[in-house]
C-alpha cells in the first residue's frame, strides 16, 4: 500500500513544474497552454487520490466537472491564439508587449 | 421541481439561447434583439426579487441576501448594456453576441453568489471567466485586444488552477465541499495536526486565486493591460459585475467555512488591502491612458474593500459592503461618461483627448467633474462617505497606523483625479470631440445619484445595514 503522502507529493511536484513552466517559458504560447493543462491534471490527480482515500465519491465527480470545464477553456484559449496569430503573425511570448505603461 | 424554473439564472440562460436563435432572423434590426435582451433582464430582475428564500439548501443558496444582490447585479447589467449599445453602434462593432455572452457571464456571477459548495463556486467562477475571455478578445481585428485576451486567458486559467488546487486540499483535509460541513470540521480542528497545515495551505491558495480575480495588489499585473486592451464597454463590465460577485464570494467563503481560522486569513487580507491601496494610488500618478488610470483607481478601491472586510467586525463588514456599492456606482458613472464621448471617430484613449471638453460640451464636463470628485472623496459626494466609513472602521478596531497610511494615500490619489479635471477645464486643444445623445438620461441619473446619495447618505446606509443584517443571519 503506497501511503497517501506520496500521491500528494507527486501532484505537488507536477503542480510546481507547471507553474514554473508558465513563468520560465519565454518562447511560445502553445507551451504555456500545455503547462496549464498539466496544472489541471495535477489537480485532478489530487482530487481523485484524496477522494479515494476518504472513501467519498465527491472528489471523483468533481474531476468530471473539472475535465469538461477545462476542455471548454482550452477551446477558447486556442481560438484566442488563432485570433492573436492573425493579428500579429507571431505567437512568441516576447512579442506580447504592446500593452504597457 | 417546477420551482427550478423560477430562479433568474434559468430564465436568463434559456432566454439567451432563444435570443441567439431569434437574432439569426433579425440581422437587419439589431435594436429588436437588443430590446428583447433588456426585456429579458428586467423580467429576470423581477424574478430575482420575488425569489422564495429557502431554509435548507445543500449546495445552492436561496436567501433574501442573495436575491437582493442578484437584483443589484441585473440592474447593473441593464445600465451597462444601455451605455454600451450606442458606443458599439458608433464603432460599427455592434453584435448581439456581445450582449448574449455578457449575460452568460452575468449568470456566472449569480452562480458565484448563490454557491454554497466549492464545486458550485468553481463552476460560477469559470462561467464568468469563459465569458470574459471572449468579451476581452471581442475586437478581433485589433492586436491590442487579442493580446489583452491571451494575457487574461493565461493568467486567468492559471489562477483557476490555483483555486482548484486549494479546493482539492480543503476537500481532502476536511472531507467535504459543502460550506457548512467545512465550517464544522474547521471549528473542531487540532492546531498541531497535519490536517490543520493542509487546510491553511488550501486557504492560502484560494485567497491568492480570488485576489487575482478581484485584481488586488500582488496579483494586479493583469488589470491595467486588460482594461487598456479591451473595448471600453468590456472595461465597464469588468470593473463592476465581477468585482461585486467576487466580493460576495469573499464574504461567504471567509465568514462561513473559514470563520474559525479568522486569525490566519485576516492578517493576509489586511496586507493585501493596504498593498492594493498603496500600489493603486502611486502607479496611477504617471498614467496617460484614461483606461489605465481608471484601472489603477479600481485597484486602490478594491484595496479599501478588502481592508474593511479583513477587520472581521460588524462595522468593517458594513463599510466594505457600502464601499462596494458606492464603487460600482462610481465606476458605472466614470466609465459611462467615457463611453459617451468620442474623439476623431474612435473612443477616448488618452487623458489629453479630453482637453477642451468644457468649452465644447460643458454638460459632459460637469459629469466628469462630479464623478472624479466623488472618486477622490470630496465631502458632499458619495465617495467621501464610503472612504470615511472605512477609515472609521479602521480606527474603531485600533489600526491607527493603517488609517494614517490610508488617509495619506487618499491625498495622493486626489492628485490624479484632479489632473483629469484640470485637463477638462483648463487645457485647450484643437480636436474633434463629439458625443452621442441617445441615452444620456440614464447617465445623468447615475451621476446625480452620486451627488444626491452623498447629501442624503442615510438612504444607502440603511440599505447596506439591512444587507449586513441579512448576512449575519446567514453566517451564524
Amino acid at each position: 500500500m503506497i501511503p497517501i503522502s506520496y500521491y500528494l507529493i507527486l501532484s505537488t511536484i507536477i503542480f510546481t513544474l507547471s507553474i514554473a513552466g508558465i513563468f520560465l517559458n519565454r518562447k511560445n504560447i502553445l507551451v504555456l497552454l500545455m503547462s496549464l493543462e498539466l496544472m489541471f491534471l495535477s489537480v485532478n490527480f489530487n482530487l481523485i487520490t484524496l477522494g479515494n482515500y476518504l472513501g467519498d465519491l465527491t472528489g471523483q465527480v468533481f474531476v468530471f466537472f473539472v475535465l469538461t470545464v477545462v476542455a471548454a477553456e482550452s477551446a477558447i484559449g486556442l481560438a484566442l491564439l488563432i485570433v492573436l496569430f492573425r493579428n500579429k503573425k507571431t505567437i512568441d511570448v516576447d512579442d506580447l508587449s504592446e500593452l504597457k505603461g | 421541481m417546477i420551482e427550478l424554473f423560477y430562479i433568474p439564472e434559468v430564465i436568463l440562460s434559456i432566454g439567451v439561447l432563444l435570443i441567439i436563435i431569434l437574432d439569426l432572423y433579425l440581422q437587419k434590426h439589431k435594436y429588436i434583439s437588443f430590446s428583447l435582451i433588456q426585456l429579458l433582464l428586467v423580467i429576470a430582475s423581477l424574478y430575482a426579487l420575488t425569489e422564495v428564500p429557502q431554509q435548507n439548501y445543500s449546495s445552492y443558496e436561496f436567501s433574501e441576501f442573495t436575491s437582493l444582490i442578484k437584483f443589484l447585479l441585473i440592474l447593473g447589467a441593464i445600465i451597462i448594456f444601455q451605455y454600451t449599445y450606442s458606443h458599439l453602434n458608433h464603432l460599427n462593432s455592434l453584435k448581439i453576441e456581445y450582449f448574449t455572452i455578457s449575460i452568460l457571464g452575468l449568470v456566472g456571477t449569480m452562480v458565484m453568489i448563490s454557491a454554497y459548495s466549492l464545486l458550485m463556486l468553481y463552476l460560477g467562477i469559470e462561467l464568468l471567466s469563459l465569458a470574459l475571455y471572449a468579451l476581452i478578445g471581442f475586437n478581433k481585428h485589433s492586436g491590442l485586444s487579442s493580446e489583452a485576451a491571451i494575457k487574461y486567458y493565461v493568467l486567468g486559467a492559471m489562477s483557476s488552477g490555483i483555486l482548484l488546487f486549494g479546493i482539492s486540499l480543503i476537500y481532502g483535509f476536511t472531507g467535504s465541499i459543502n460550506y457548512f460541513d467545512i465550517a464544522d470540521q474547521i471549528r473542531n480542528i487540532n492546531s498541531n495536526s497535519v490536517q490543520y497545515l493542509g487546510i491553511i495551505f488550501g486557504i492560502i491558495f484560494i485567497t491568492a486565486s480570488l485576489c487575482f480575480k478581484f485584481g488586488a495588489a500582488p496579483f494586479h499585473i493583469w488589470v491595467p493591460d486588460i482594461y487598456q486592451g479591451s473595448l471600453i464597454s468590456t472595461t465597464i463590465l469588468l470593473s463592476t459585475l465581477p468585482k461585486i460577485a467576487v466580493f460576495i464570494v469573499f464574504l461567504k467563503l471567509y465568514f462561513i467555512p473559514f470563520m474559525a481560522l479568522e486569525y490566519v486569513w485576516s492578517d493576509i487580507l489586511i496586507f493585501i488591502g493596504i498593498a492594493s491601496i498603496i500600489i493603486g494610488s502611486i502607479f496611477a500618478l504617471t498614467q496617460e491612458n484614461i483606461k489605465r488610470l481608471l484601472a489603477y483607481s479600481a485597484i486602490s478601491n478594491i484595496g479599501f474593500i478588502i481592508l474593511a472586510m479583513a477587520l472581521v467586525s460588524n462595522d468593517g463588514l458594513h463599510a466594505s459592503l457600502y464601499y462596494t456599492i458606492v464603487y460600482s456606482f462610481t465606476a458605472l458613472a466614470s466609465f459611462g461618461v467615457v463611453t459617451h464621448i468620442t474623439s476623431n471617430s474612435h473612443g477616448i484613449e488618452d487623458i489629453s483627448d479630453l482637453a477642451g471638453l468644457s468649452k465644447t460640451h460643458p454638460y459632459y464636463a460637469i459629469l466628469i467633474l462630479i464623478t472624479m470628485l466623488s472618486s477622490a472623496g470630496i465631502p458632499p459626494l458619495i465617495g467621501f462617505h464610503a472612504k470615511l466609513m472605512v477609515i472609521q472602521a479602521l480606527i474603531n478596531n485600533s489600526y491607527i497606523l493603517l488609517s494614517i497610511i490610508v488617509v495619506l494615500m487618499t491625498v495622493v490619489s486626489a492628485y490624479y483625479y484632479l489632473r483629469v479635471i484640470k485637463t477638462v477645464y483648463f487645457e485647450e486643444r484643437e480636436n474633434l470631440i463629439s458625443t452621442y445623445t441617445s441615452s444620456n438620461i440614464l447617465l445623468s441619473i447615475n451621476v446625480i445619484l452620486l451627488l444626491g446619495l452623498g447629501i442624503f447618505p442615510f438612504i444607502l446606509f440603511d440599505t447596506t445595514n439591512f444587507l449586513v443584517n441579512l448576512l449575519t443571519v446567514i453566517s451564524i
